[in-house]
């Protein structure tokens, strides 16, 4: 009997190991799958750098969007099981800027349900559309996110007095929104409908940032002063009843990355300001979770501090968080050119100048004009490779800078391009060493990685000119131009695939999600794209 | 009357008088649900079916278990002379003896043991614990006894002789307490098994014993991913491998894992071996979707050729040979039918479930039989139907060779059932229920919630229906008559009679009356 046992222990570790490395029922709970926005899928079976080549465009469904600036479908969530009362099902969940969110069949490519998230406040709702303030639905909505290294839960306060926290907690799996009308949803995932009343959480018709969302605390930031809320960090916090929404000014220009406020292992919580006037002006700032004490502010120095006009204007992506030994290294874009690394574990205060390690310009900017046209943009990537090495990916607008060393290149880079490093660590140092650039990329989204495999998206060639008094940008895309998918060997750049001419339009500026043998990504018209390897029905 | 002919009546008599059995669940080791001997009941008299007896059992339910298929047996040497019984298990660990003219109780056994130290869930229908096990009935022996094997619930297989009772044996481990035992299978004097639901913690695999062994060994085979929960557990061809399907789970040749598919292992010596097996080649889309292969297959003979059919929840009927289960790459059947239902691709509530049926008209035609549950496909066509259906159906197909290759054609498609279960056949005429029972396991407001009381709660009651096995065409429904609904319980057919067992532990016999 006992060998019995021993036998059938053997077969379940199997049949649990055959799981996790067949990569199947995976979610992406939320903007670059995790907290620290790595756009990192980890490992996935179904696609391998041997295995990319042949992708195919398994579906594609055409989606209610609004003539709302170049953001109007976010990339989508993905639940990677959900045991409904329509079978066992994938789900990709999708955010479009009508106020509407998506929950898409990711096998089918066919919707499972639609949840518009009717405005429903005093505010009058802004129905004019802006370069800096689109309206609409424009954070990405997100599901939990486990705790980096610690358990569901961990650093929650206890209970005070029994008391269980909002009725935005505790159940079944959710996806929660905040509409343009700054209430937070939280969303059934079997249906779609509000599991409990929405309440008011952020300014009406503000900008808000993508959701991130550990322990029970959703974060986002609000930015380009839409409708004058202030520029700010938000933590609402669900386990309190009602919701309890605390800010943190950030009296600074606007931050253009994609990942909103990123967290570290310790919950730390990370916002990258823009360029403006103000204290926190193109810095990077480490908050308290939940309650978002300023703990250390970084200014970034060599950046354009005499224009005003400026204010809004540069592409700054936002910035990634990675362990490395027992402690979090953040690398952020610091300048306008280059990239700055840097270690949580280095105290010295507020409004610090120097870097860990900053890296040598990677595109030249020479003109006004170059500040909207070349950038750092969306936000950095990173993963970790089965010998341990960390690498960093940042998308880059705009040329190689000549004088950038980088030992493999994968063709001229014009437009431009993706560029790997190796992080390396030396005596307790860490530095960011080039490893690759890519082959040339229009208007190049934020990559996402799955077992060793890079995938890029060209967006199509955009115009992006800047208005005389440099205070806002006129950016639409060129006539006929298409977005362009490529898989990318993670290690050299080398391109394995590319989808040629099988997307119609430019994508929406939004960014990529993979998982589970599937890389989606949206088009500016509204069609939601999924790229994978195929499986027999 | 000269000699002769007075000789040749007494035979002709006694073979009459002999009537048939049903002496395991789906009728035969090889599962076909048909009862060959059938002469009482016919088309011709079906409509005027009707309940003779019906006997409310002290069998408690557990979770939604209540009765098992029963069991018959003709000319069953007793105290009393020779009878015909009706042997019905009830999974708390009950059996009860029969007569099957009255309902009469002969002998009643329930198995004692201490509680199992592991159960299932306190709501859970998947792990009742009990005897979930229908027995088997072994061949009459050269004394004229008739042996039944039982698997109790603490996974004692025990002896008894059918006409008494009596323990013939001492009680032997087969089995895991609460471990969810499928129906046995009795062959050349092996037993077999299969669990599934890892119930109790118990493994998922087949199980075999020859009973002729001294030692009594237990010979097991693990396909290393999924459950083994055929409805009717592992049908045998003819060279004694047993097939079962395994359910949800991973195909994997490296590792040895053969989940979502079809194995047969067969007795060698004293292991059980696998022989061959098949996986459908979109396994892995079956598994994410948790729509299992986990059909007993039937298997039959057609123009002299070996051949079985098995299903999923997916809804397809897949044509296979022993022989060479899936070809070369096990991948490859000789037929498979496009999607019959489960339009909506859900694992609940839909799909065929339970078991095959096949039997063969007097013409020569092979007749393949399956039931599902929910609507059929939108692009599933039958030349003859009866309406739309909404709630399940039983579909039947012909076996056919066109161009060089078997196919299964559609012949006909029954009326709607609520949820039709495995079908039986006799003279020409289709047995078919609805069980009635709620099948949700979802909800839309709390998601994944597989419970008893709530299923149970929402369960309505089974019918019975006689069919036209040629044409579907309905020639008797029992209406309101049955008052619960039937949970893996089953059909059993032999001289004349029908039989099915409720939740509420009634055991019905429907016949004509006066014969």
């Amino acid at each position: 009997m006992n060998k019995i046992n021993k036998s059938f222990l053997i077969v379940v570790g199997l049949m649990i190991s055959g799981w996790i490395v067949l990569g199947q029922n995976r979610n992406w709970p939320t903007y670059g799958g995790d907290a620290q926005r790595s756009g990192w899928q980890g490992a996935d079976a179904s696609i391998s750098p041997a295995t990319v080549k042949d992708l195919q465009l398994l579906w594609k469904i055409k989606l209610e969007v609004q003539s709302r600036g170049m953001r109007p479908l976010m990339p989508p969530l993905i639940l990677g099981r959900l045991i409904s009362y329509r079978g066992f099902r994938e789900l990709a969940f999708v955010g479009a800027n009508p106020d509407i969110v998506y929950a898409i069949d990711a096998d089918l490519g066919t919707v499972f349900w639609q949840k518009h998230l009717e405005y429903s406040t005093r505010d009058p709702q802004v129905t004019t559309s802006t370069w800096r303030c689109p309206g609409g639905l424009t954070a990405m909505p997100t599901m939990p996110v486990p705790a980096r290294g610690g358990a569901a839960g961990r650093g929650a306060p206890p209970a005070a007095g029994g008391q269980r926290g909002s009725a935005f907690i505790g159940g079944p799996a959710s996806v929660y929104a905040i509409s343009s009308d700054g209430r937070l949803h939280r969303l059934n995932t079997s249906t779609g409908d509000d599991i409990t009343q929405p309440v008011s959480v952020l300014p009406a018709n503000a900008r808000a940032t993508t959701l991130n969302m550990v322990d029970n605390v959703i974060y986002t930031m609000t930015t380009h002063g839409c409708n004058e809320a202030p520029n700010a960090v938000w933590a609402i916090d669900l386990t309190v009843d009602p919701p309890k929404a605390r800010s943190f000014e950030l009296k600074a220009g606007s931050n253009w990355g994609l990942g909103g406020p990123v967290l570290g292992s310790d919950g730390t919580v990370y916002a990258q300001t823009g360029d403006g006037d103000g204290d926190f002006s193109n810095s990077l700032l480490a908050l308290a979770p939940r309650e978002l004490q300023l703990k250390q502010s970084f200014a970034f120095a060599g950046v354009r501090r005499d224009s005003v006009s400026l204010n809004d204007v540069t592409n700054v992506a936002s910035p990634v968080v990675f362990m490395s030994g027992n402690r979090d290294l953040i690398v952020s874009a610091c300048s306008d050119t280059s990239l700055c690394l840097l270690d949580s574990a280095v105290t010295g205060g507020n409004n610090r100048s120097a870097p860990t390690y900053q890296t040598p310009p990677m595109f030249p900017v020479r003109e006004l004009q170059d500040h909207a046209e070349r950038g750092i943009v969306g936000n950095l990537a990173s993963w970790q490779d089965m010998d341990g090495t960390r690498w960093l990916l940042a998308s880059v607008m705009g040329p190689l800078h000549p004088e950038f060393k980088v030992p493999v290149t994968n063709g001229s880079a014009p437009n431009g391009f993706i560029a790997a490093f190796k992080v390396r660590e030396q005596a307790g140092k860490a530095t960011l060493e080039p490893a690759w650039v890519s082959r040339d990329l229009n208007s190049p989204l934020p990559p996402v990685i799955a077992n060793g495999v890079v995938f890029a998206l060209s967006a199509g060639e955009f115009t992006r000119k800047i208005s005389e008094g440099g205070d806002s940008v006129d950016e639409r895309p060129k006539g006929s131009t298409r977005a362009t998918l490529y898989a990318l060997d993670a290690r050299t750049g080398k391109e394995l695939y590319s989808s040629k001419n099988l997307i119609a339009g430019p994508a929406s500026l939004t960014g990529l999600t993979i998982a589970n043998g599937r890389v989606y990504f949206g088009g500016i018209d509204g069609t939601l794209y999924a790229f994978g390897m195929f499986m027999e029905r | 009357m000269n000699r002769p002919f007075a000789v040749l009546l007494v035979l002709s008599m006694g073979v009459v008088i002999w009537g048939s059995d049903w002496p395991t669940d789906g009728g035969n080791p090889q599962r076909t649900n048909w009862q060959q001997n059938e002469t009482i009941l016919s088309k011709a008299n079906v409509a005027n079916l009707k309940i003779l007896w019906k006997v409310k059992l002290d069998n408690a339910p557990r979770q939604m278990h209540s009765l098992l298929p029963v069991l018959i047996a003709d000319q069953v040497r007793t105290s009393n002379g020779p009878r015909e019984i009706v042997l019905a298990a009830g999974v708390s660990d009950n059996i009860y003896a029969m007569d099957a003219s009255t309902g009469t109780i002969l002998w009643k056994k329930h198995f004692e043991y201490p509680p199992p130290a592991r159960n299932g869930g306190a709501t859970d229908p998947l792990c009742p614990g009990g005897l979930t096990a229908t027995p088997v009935i072994g061949p009459p022996q050269p004394s004229g006894a008739r042996t039944v094997y039982a698997l109790a619930g603490n996974g004692a297989l025990h002896t008894l002789d059918l006409a008494t009772g009596e323990e013939t044996a001492q009680p032997i481990p087969f089995g895991y307490p609460n471990g969810k035992a499928y129906a046995l299978n009795l062959w050349n004097n092996v037993i077999f098994t299969t669990t599934s639901q890892g119930c109790a913690g118990n493994p998922n695999q087949m199980w075999a014993m020859n009973l002729n062994d001294p030692q009594k060994k237990i010979m097991t085979f693990n396909p290393g991913s999924g459950g083994l929960w055929g409805r009717t557990g592992a049908a045998i061809d003819s060279s004694g491998v047993a097939w079962a399907p395994t359910g949800d789970g991973t195909y994997d040749l490296p590792t040895r894992r053969y989940g979502n598919g079809l194995i047969g292992a067969r007795v060698e010596g004293n292991e059980l071996k696998l022989k061959d097996w098949y996986i459908p080649s979109n396994w892995a889309w079956l598994f994410k979707k948790d729509l299992d292969m986990q059909v007993t297959p039937a298997i039959f003979t057609y123009k002299g050729r070996e051949l079985m059919v098995t299903a999923s929840k997916e809804c397809r009927i897949y044509l296979l040979d022993p022989k060479s289960a899936g070809g070369e790459d096990h991948q490859t059947p000789v037929y498979r039918t496009p999607l019959i239902c489960n339009e909506e691709v859900n694992f609940a509530g839909t799909g065929i479930w339970g078991s095959m049926s096949t039997w063969e008209d007097s013409k020569g035609t092979r007749w393949i039989l399956a039931p599902f549950w929910g609507p059929s496909h939108s692009d599933f066509k039958a030349p003859v139907s009866y309406g739309s259906v909404k709630h399940g159906a039983v579909v039947a197909f012909k076996l056919e060779e066109k161009s060089g290759k078997l196919q299964l054609t559609p012949a006909w498609m029954s009326r709607d059932m609520n949820h039709a279960e495995p079908p039986v056949v006799a003279n020409d005429v289709v047995y078919a229920y609805g069980s009635g029972e709620n099948t949700t396991q979802a909800y839309a407001d709390r998601g994944l919630n597989d419970s008893s009381p709530l299923r149970i709660a929402a369960s309505t009651h089974a019918t019975l229906y006689a069919l036209d096995a040629e044409t579907g065409k309905e020639l008797y429904s029992s209406g309101d008559e049955i008052a619960s609904f039937a949970h893996f319980a089953g059909l059993s057919i032999a001289n004349g009679r029908v039989y099915l067992g409720t939740y509420d532990s009634v055991l019905y016999c429907f016949g004509l009356a006066g014969r």
